[in-house]
């Protein structure tokens, strides 16, 4: 088993129910999944294999439950489901490295952590004063 | 292969790993006039204003991958942040550069035999490694102020201490509410120019490789100087996949190493060989290496190499509050530091103790996914949005060796390079939990104090492997000697954190440079009473 399309489209749509859009881009927006997918491309086959496997189990457990995968729930649905499985210690080993990547991924793009106020390279601009100044200001 | 000099097929010492521990006992032994070759699995960055760069997924390209191991038992998630480059975990490293306290040497005299655990006194004490402790700070340039947890004698570090930043300070007012000592931390960044480096610049990227150098990393402070001397081979992007001994199996003779990109394998005699990768891949490759006069791995007659791992328990938390902080510049953790709870002295619930340290810097997914990890969708985006009004705190508990907890191999399944794979088994002991809720508590408590609104404090993470390779006297109940030389080989050292026999709660990474520097002393002395290998350096 290897990791299709059909699998980046769960992924994906997972993201968003941990990252939704709000008045920011949320995980659908930013290459999230990809990038996900991108790092499991390194791994062992064996853990490759099981992530492809955990995200068909989710999709199956989303179909059984409401009618639909993932990818079709609405936003209300996905938000129930996603605290379904964060809740569930059986699913805790995919579900917890999981979330992991997506949270790491997202809030380490610009698009992700400039709204926080994080303000990215700054070295090249002097970095800031210990009280958060920019430096090169003070 | 990639290596700084055409390789020799004979040198004095080799080293493998050129991480913290091994950036130090190459700095040793070179300076000594010993003829070393350096072996590293990553990269060799040279230019790090323009190898690294400021974003918190760049960290990745500098950590070791801990996927490729077998797992058992519940503790091991593959967490812990170990370097994979020349300077190894000190790329990454946040640079807390805390010295033992006198008691974590005897831990077991201290708390008693502790039932399913195989706690146990060091074979040395802190007094074995003051002198050593003061020359790892002055090649850190570590910042800071002395402190009411200082044993007696000791001297403040060579750099007075960075500037408390806002959240620091509010941190400060909480542990005085709660009538706890503080003091900023002991921290392996410049507060002022030092060894040819600027000062911090609070980017809040140290995670990330710091691109000035501000940061003590040893590829420049240690290993650079060494390749100077021109004393030090350096083979970067190889990896070491057998250690070879005598026919009788008392001397290592040698490695056999392959350049992981050719896949080009090389044999490379010395007089002395020295093991510094990190606790999972040090017993690894002892295990690995088996032979006639060593069937069950190198040094491993009495079933010793490999167990007794065990690691910190990290737990983050995060305290909401109506103030601008500005927490995402700075030197990333230990700003602020109280180590009263490193020792229990409160109660009988469990024995050893934790940290409590400031966190500040670009570390909004690490605050997303240990804190926050029970919060999702438009809420977590909620919470991450006052990231900057925010506190963070980290606190390392101190895990108990177990005996079971340990590396081993799986046979049946190899590397690229036929090495058999790792296999972890690692379960908290009970006492590791215990301690850890009273941390989590107390955490809460300073958080609240500093005049947080709403706290979030995370579950336990594995951080700073140690053990695997414990010292001791006794080959029956330890893998090394006092000196860190493999029980039955006098000329097979290990260095790092595998050698820990307990691993008290501060950060370890001081104390491996310190026992790398006595180690090598020792190593420098032996090899004065054998055959050196001599070639003229120009």
């Amino acid at each position: 088993m290897s990791l299709t399309q059909a699998h980046l489209e769960i992924a994906r749509a997972l993201g968003v129910g941990i990252v939704p859009a709000t008045d920011t881009p949320g995980a659908a927006e930013l290459p999230v999944a990809e990038m996900i997918f991108s790092v499991a491309a390194s791994w062992p086959r064996e853990m490759q294999q099981q992530l492809a496997g955990s995200l068909e189990f989710v999709d199956t457990l989303s179909q059984n439950l409401f009618g639909e995968g993932v990818a079709q729930l609405d936003a209300y649905t996905l938000a129930t489901f996603v605290e379904l499985l964060a809740d569930s210690a059986d699913l805790r080993p995919f579900w917890v490295p999981f979330r992991t990547l997506v949270v790491l991924n997202y809030y380490g793009l610009p698009e992700g952590y400039e709204p926080l106020g994080l303000p990215g390279p700054s070295i090249d601009s002097g970095g800031f004063t210990a009280d958060g100044e920019p430096a090169a200001a003070a | 292969m990639p290596a700084t000099s055409p390789l020799k097929s004979e040198y004095d010492v080799i080293v493998v790993g050129a991480g913290a521990a091994g950036a130090a006992y190459i700095s040793r032994l070179t300076a000594a006039g010993l003829n070393v070759l350096a072996i590293e699995r990553g990269p060799f960055y040279r230019d790090h204003y323009n190898d690294f760069y400021e974003s918190e997924l760049a960290v990745f390209n500098l950590l070791w991958d801990n996927n490729n191991y077998g797992v058992s038992g519940k503790a091991f998630r593959g967490t812990p942040n170990l370097g994979r480059a020349v300077g190894g975990g000190t790329l990454a490293w946040t640079a807390v550069a805390l010295r033992f306290f006198e008691r974590d040497f005897t831990f077991a005299s201290r708390w008693g035999r502790i039932p399913g655990s195989n706690v146990a006194d060091w074979p040395i004490r802190l007094h074995h490694l003051r002198r050593y402790y003061s020359e790892a700070e002055i090649h850190m340039g570590v910042s800071g102020a002395p402190t009411v947890w200082d044993a007696p004698g000791t001297p403040p570090p060579p750099n007075p201490p960075l500037p408390l930043y806002r959240g620091s300070r509010l941190c400060r007012d909480a542990f005085e509410r709660l009538n706890m000592n503080w003091a900023p931390g002991r921290i392996a960044v410049n507060s002022q120019p030092y060894n040819g480096n600027g000062a911090c610049l609070n980017c809040g990227h140290c995670r990330a490789g710091c691109r000035i150098n501000a940061k003590y990393q040893a590829d420049k402070v240690l290993i650079e100087p060494a390749l100077a001397t021109g004393y030090l081979t350096l083979a970067y992007e190889s990896v070491v996949t057998r250690l070879r001994t005598s026919e009788c199996g008392r001397r290592v003779c040698g490695v056999t190493f392959a350049d992981t990109v050719s896949g080009e394998y090389r044999d490379v005699d010395a007089r002395f060989v020295v093991v510094c990768n990190n606790p999972i891949e040090t017993p690894r490759l002892l295990l690995a290496s088996a032979n006639d006069a060593h069937p069950g791995g190198l040094g491993n007659r009495y079933d010793q190499v490999g167990r007794n791992f065990f690691c910190h328990l990290g737990t983050i938390g995060y305290g909401i509050t109506e103030q601008d902080l500005r927490n995402s510049i700075g030197h990333n953790m230990g700003n602020i530091m109280s180590l009263d709870t490193c020792e229990n002295t409160d109660n009988g619930d469990y024995a050893g103790g934790f940290t409590l340290m400031s966190l500040q810097g670009a570390g909004a997914g690490v605050v997303a996914l240990d804190p926050l990890v029970a919060v999702n969708g438009e809420r977590l985006k909620e919470k991450m949005a006052a990231y900057n009004n925010s506190i963070l705190m980290v606190s390392f508990v101190e895990g108990l060796p177990v005996a079971d907890n340990r590396i081993t191999l799986l046979l049946a399944q190899c590397d690229e390079f036929g090495v058999p794979k790792a296999h972890v088994h690692y379960d908290y002991h009970d006492n590791d939990i215990r301690a850890l809720g009273h941390a989590q508590a107390r955490m809460r408590q300073v958080l609240q104090a500093a005049g947080s609104s709403e706290t979030f404090v995370s579950p336990e993470f594995e951080s700073h492997p140690m053990g695997s390779m414990r010292m001791g006297r006794d080959p029956h109940v330890s893998a090394t000697d006092p000196w860190g030389r493999v029980h039955g080989i006098p000329n097979l050292y290990i260095g790092g954190a595998s050698l820990f026999a307990s691993g008290s709660s501060v950060n370890p990474t001081l104390t491996l440079h310190a026992l790398a520097l006595r180690s090598a002393d020792h190593l420098v002395r032996a090899s004065l009473c054998s055959e050196p290998f001599t070639e003229a350096v120009a």
